[in-house]
């Protein structure tokens, strides 16, 4: 009975909540717990960050979260980075390497999300399961055949190795996405503009893309995210020290031939994070919102 | 313009339709080349004694023989694995849930506590963070000092053999911010007029959950369930900077062994063989997962 | 076929594993089945040049591009020695390459293979004999002009110092071995002599329990299960064996032997001789160099390599440190303690200005101010123009000093391919970490270990 009624209920509603309608009011209890969460996920950054600012005998030593004795040298040293390059170097390669590949990303992504859901067409179904079948590949059955071919193609040593996979749509994770999205953009405006005599390329670029803009955001940045994290295909196809990204630059920070300082490690850590906890501020709305429409199938 | 019929029967297709073709073309062409064409191969190679220096020796099942009956590490590779993503998914995915859950009131300032909580996602694969790990987590690291001057024995996370997967897991599951971000957005699109209808017939908090939380939220719960496993079942670069497989190879998970294989040894026709028991078994739970949706996942557009 | 093998070749890649590979010989070194003559062939082809040996006329703009790996001082000494080279050279650039050890070997074999590695390169000499095998990488040093007269003649013959079939295809760094460094205060605290003369295994079993007697939180050794196949277990079946793999690739290690080096290693762990392998599993390799108990002064010694002696000293620099010495079992067939270079500086065939290259090396080697400067940073200096210089500046320690001619005393043959392969020792860190953990006994990871390193006979 009450999922006759569900049915009959969403039909009529679309589906669309607004916030004044959620459950009930929430209790001082229940602010003191979320805040105990939030300590308790945010705790292993926190230290971090003061221990970046400690010596050995104090990391390893004490359980207080401040340092005794301030060490602020421990990030100078880090930025000196390793081999010669300082970390302003690391950086730049990275956004070369990262900028590049995740707008690479969101266009074939958006083309081919477009395609699928826009359109009926023969092998239609079986594209489609091959496009997520190919989720499931484990980079590691292909990664030793790709190498040989970027070899041939001079790439190893260079950034094509991330440009070329964006541009040919190969993580399969994005388009999935846009394509959620898309299922859920009702198909009227499209047959509205096909009315007034757009092209099919038209229809995307003028009616869709803006409609797409929070799922592209929210997409661009998870390829941004991942790809700055990368780390297993930045070592195997970067090779050197110069071009390296700042994911490669942190194992550099722990070569074994001196003695370990580990808050200097972490002042290395701290600094290899912070770009990415700043991306995030300034756009959670978009990261956070992202993810949750995008999800969704309205 | 051909007026398209949405009969099932006979597909029909117009003009436009083929134009599909081109904005698929990037997919396909990253398909073949980059997709299929290695994947072929590493399966050639997987029947091959492939050891660097030699040449691309036929040895028909030898490679999966060795591995089935002969080597050492596999079946406990293949058991720490499996028992790798059945911590971490569910584990990641159930907090996931009842944390969005809980969150899922009238909470000022809602936002600022969902992106607080979200940002041990941001660094999901990243070597600095399983390096920060591995520090707090050491013999002398900051818990254990914790546990002493709590009086409590200290714990070897890493050392001890039944504690450094479930160590390794947990950061994993600590990064559960981005599958209840996905959540809490769900819940959110539950209509409320369900819920109150509920209340009329008189249904309990669990009838609530079971009839109309879990069928509206069913598929993200899919989608994050099934992303999160594919993700798990591949993970390599947490077990391998945090312990390295160990200790005892108790968190040795295939990816390690294969790169040990390929990589430390070049025994690349073996690696190769792992690489695709790797891809049967994501694929095994992936169609299982797959199939049991059929029970559980109901979407919107298919009333 | 060619290209196959140029497949096979060039697969191989980066992320070694966490038992990195310290200046010296152990960890991780590429293993190469015997090659045949088509990838000599393929290899070369496949070089992105030819190997030539065109010198380029005085005046016209070089570049040659330097690879090694190495920690801050070392790089830093390392720069130093270039700039001062370059600016000798007008027009010559010298591109230094410096990479951690981690890695660095699979890299380099991916790009030997691809033709794309440095013109200079360091390596490892354990791992040498397996690019020379799969290869013909590197310029023979003596079709060169390079002046070798300051070394030691019978020094650079051997194979592991870069003598191949008569070809000088590496100089040696300089020389290395395995030391071990004594915190002499804790000793005296603890009232032992870790430095006496003819010491022997047994009396660091007895050393290691009156640690412990006397404070439960201190042990003998700072090692973990690489330090310990490196240093104990194979430097110990060399003197029972003489050799564990023969010339022709045959094990000539026992069980019985092997089982007897076991039962050592299991004494070091029943009697806490050694932290407990729960607490040594944090550190891995040469982590071992960043174990907090060591950082604080917990440990009376450390087992490592005479090139590694400084840093770890630097670890912890509150202490006065002697070098101890080395024991050998009764009527050993060997003296097990090998010392060779820890690093090996060959010119790859792809350099298209090998008389550059040759004068930087000649540079390297033999110019007193580059030696002053280069120091100790790649252990002790292999020519004894170098080594005075170094003593007479301070670069050289006392204890590095002290402990590279204890080693060279007590001697040794150097590991073979087979037992210096990555295989090889992983099947031993295995059986070492078993035994630590108490899961096998000694004699049943003994015959398991003979077993497996019967499979990986020629």
């Amino acid at each position: 009975m009450i999922k006759e009624r569900v049915m009959i209920i969403k039909k009529e509603n679309n589906g669309i909540m607004k916030d004044k309608d959620v459950k009930d009011k929430a209790r001082v209890i229940d602010y003191v717990l979320i805040i105990i969460i939030g300590a308790v996920l945010l705790y292993p950054i926190i230290w971090m960050f003061f221990a970046s600012f400690k010596d050995n005998s104090e990391i390893f030593g004490s359980v207080s979260l401040l340092p005794t004795t301030w060490h602020p040298e421990n990030y100078i040293n880090a930025w000196k980075g390793s081999a010669g390059y300082t970390y302003s170097k690391f950086f730049i390669n990275t956004l070369i390497l990262v900028l590049p590949t995740t707008l690479l990303t969101l266009a074939s992504s958006t083309l081919v999300a477009y395609g699928f859901v826009r359109f009926n067409f023969p092998y239609k179904k079986l594209m489609f399961t091959l496009l997520l079948a190919m989720m499931m590949l484990p980079s590691t059955v292909v990664i030793i055949p790709r190498y040989m071919l970027y070899n041939q193609f001079h790439w190893v040593d260079t950034y094509m190795p991330f440009y070329a996979p964006a541009t040919l749509c190969c993580n399969s994770f994005f388009p999935y996405m846009l394509i959620q999205f898309l299922r859920g953009v009702p198909r009227d405006l499209d047959e509205s503009a096909y009315i007034d005599g757009c092209s099919t390329f038209q229809t995307l670029t003028k009616i869709l893309l803006p409609l797409m803009k929070p799922a592209l955001f929210s997409a661009g940045l998870f390829q941004f995210l991942w790809t700055y994290n990368d780390y297993f295909n930045s070592l195997i196809f970067i090779n050197s020290v110069k071009k390296y990204p700042i994911s490669l630059a942190v194992r550099l920070s722990l070569d074994s031939e001196s003695v370990v300082q580990w808050g200097k490690i972490m002042a290395v850590a701290f600094i290899a994070v912070v770009p990415l906890m700043i991306l995030f501020f300034a756009c959670q709305k978009y990261f956070v919102e992202g993810i949750a429409t995008s999800g969704m199938k309205n | 313009m051909t007026i398209q019929k949405t009969a099932i029967q006979e597909p029909h297709y117009s003009k436009r339709d083929y134009k599909a073709f081109w904005y698929l073309l990037p997919w396909i062409i990253g398909f073949i080349v980059l997709q299929l064409y290695p994947f072929i191969m590493s399966f050639v190679y997987s029947f091959c004694d492939y050891t660097v220096g030699s040449n691309l020796n036929f040895i028909g099942l030898d490679n999966y023989k060795e591995l089935f009956t002969h080597d050492r590490e596999f079946w406990n590779s293949l058991k720490v694995t499996v028992l790798f993503a059945l911590y971490t998914v569910p584990g990641k995915v159930i907090l996931a849930l009842l944390v969005a859950m809980f969150l899922n009131r009238n909470i000022k300032g809602i936002n600022l506590v969902r992106t607080l909580y979200y940002i041990p996602s941001l660094f999901g694969g990243s070597v600095a963070i399983a390096l920060l790990w591995r520090l707090m987590f050491m013999n002398n690291g900051v818990f254990n000092t914790m546990m002493t001057k709590l009086g409590l024995p200290n714990i070897s996370f890493l050392g001890d053999t039944k504690m450094a997967l479930p160590t390794i897991c947990l950061l994993e599951i600590w990064q559960f911010g981005s599958s209840m971000v996905m959540l809490l957005a769900a819940l959110k699109n539950v209509p409320k007029e369900l819920y109150e209808a509920a209340d009329v017939d008189g249904g309990g908090k669990w009838a609530k959950f079971w009839h109309i939380t879990l069928p509206q939220i069913s598929p993200i719960l899919f989608f994050a369930i099934l992303n999160q496993m594919i993700q798990e079942l591949q993970n390599f670069t947490s077990p391998y900077t945090i312990t390295g497989g160990g200790p005892l190879k108790s968190t040795n998970v295939l990816g390690i062994m294969l790169y040990k294989q390929g990589f430390g040894y070049f025994k690349m026709g073996y690696a190769s063989a792992i690489s695709w028991i790797e891809f049967v078994l994501i694929l095994a739970f992936t169609l299982f997962l797959f199939g049991t949706s059929k029970f559980w996942v109901h979407y919107a557009d298919e009333t | 076929m060619k290209r196959l093998t140029a497949i096979a070749l060039t697969a191989t890649m980066a992320v070694s594993l966490l038992a990195g590979c310290g200046s010296s010989t152990s960890g991780t070194a590429a293993t190469v089945s015997s090659d045949t003559a088509d990838s000599v062939a393929a290899s070369a082809e496949t070089s992105a040049s030819a190997s030539s040996d065109t010198a380029a006329p005085s005046g016209e703009a070089v570049t040659l591009r330097f690879a090694w790996w190495g920690g801050d001082e070392r790089n830093a000494a390392t720069q130093e020695v270039i700039q001062q080279f370059e600016d000798a050279h007008p027009g010559v650039t010298i591109e230094g390459e410096p990479g951690s050890s981690d890695g660095y070997h699979d890299k380099l074999a991916t790009q030997l293979a691809s033709g794309t590695a440095a013109d200079i390169v360091q390596i490892d000499p354990e791992t040498m004999p397996t690019f020379v095998s799969t290869g013909d990488y590197f310029v023979d040093l003596n079709t060169t002009a390079m002046d070798m007269s300051l070394f030691d003649k019978d020094y650079i013959g051997e194979q592991i110092n870069g003598n191949y079939d008569g070809k000088q295809l590496g100089l040696p760094t300089g020389i290395a071995g395995p030391a071990v460094l004594v915190n002499k205060d804790n000793a005296d605290k603890f009232g032992i002599d870790m430095a006496k003369e003819g010491i022997t295994w047994d009396d660091w079993i007895e050393y290691g329990k009156k640690v412990q007697e006397q404070d439960p939180e201190s042990y003998l050794f700072c090692m973990n299960k690489e330090y310990i196949v490196n240093l104990f277990v194979l430097t110990m079946s060399k003197q029972y064996s003489g050799k564990v793999f023969d010339d022709q690739g045959k094990l000539v290690l026992t069980a019985e032997d092997l089982t007897k080096v076991f039962d050592y290693v299991k004494e070091l762990y029943d009697n806490n001789v050694v932290a407990p392998a729960s607490y040594q599993a944090s550190y891995t390799g040469d982590d071992i160099q960043s174990d907090a108990n060591w950082l604080a002064g917990k440990y009376v010694a450390a087992p490592c390599y005479i090139s590694t002696e400084d840093v770890m000293a630097a670890g912890y620099p509150d202490a006065n440190y002697i070098a101890g010495t080395l024991p050998v079992v009764d009527n050993a067939k060997d003296g097990g303690f090998a010392s060779n270079t820890p690093q090996l500086l060959s010119i790859t065939n792809t350099c298209k200005n090998v008389d550059t290259a040759v004068e930087f090396l000649n540079y390297f080697y033999n110019d007193k101010t580059a030696e002053e400067t280069l120091g100790a940073t790649r252990s002790v200096p292999p020519t004894e123009q170098a080594r005075s210089i170094c003593t007479e500046n301070g670069s050289l320690t006392q204890v590095v000093s002290d402990s590279a001619d204890i080693a060279v005393a007590v001697g040794g043959t150097p590991n073979d391919s087979i037992s210096s392969s990555e295989e090889a020792k992983t099947i031993l860190y295995d059986a070492v970490e078993s035994i630590g953990y108490g899961e096998s006994t000694p004699e049943d990871a003994a015959a398991d270990v003979i077993d497996q390193l019967q499979g990986l006979q020629k």
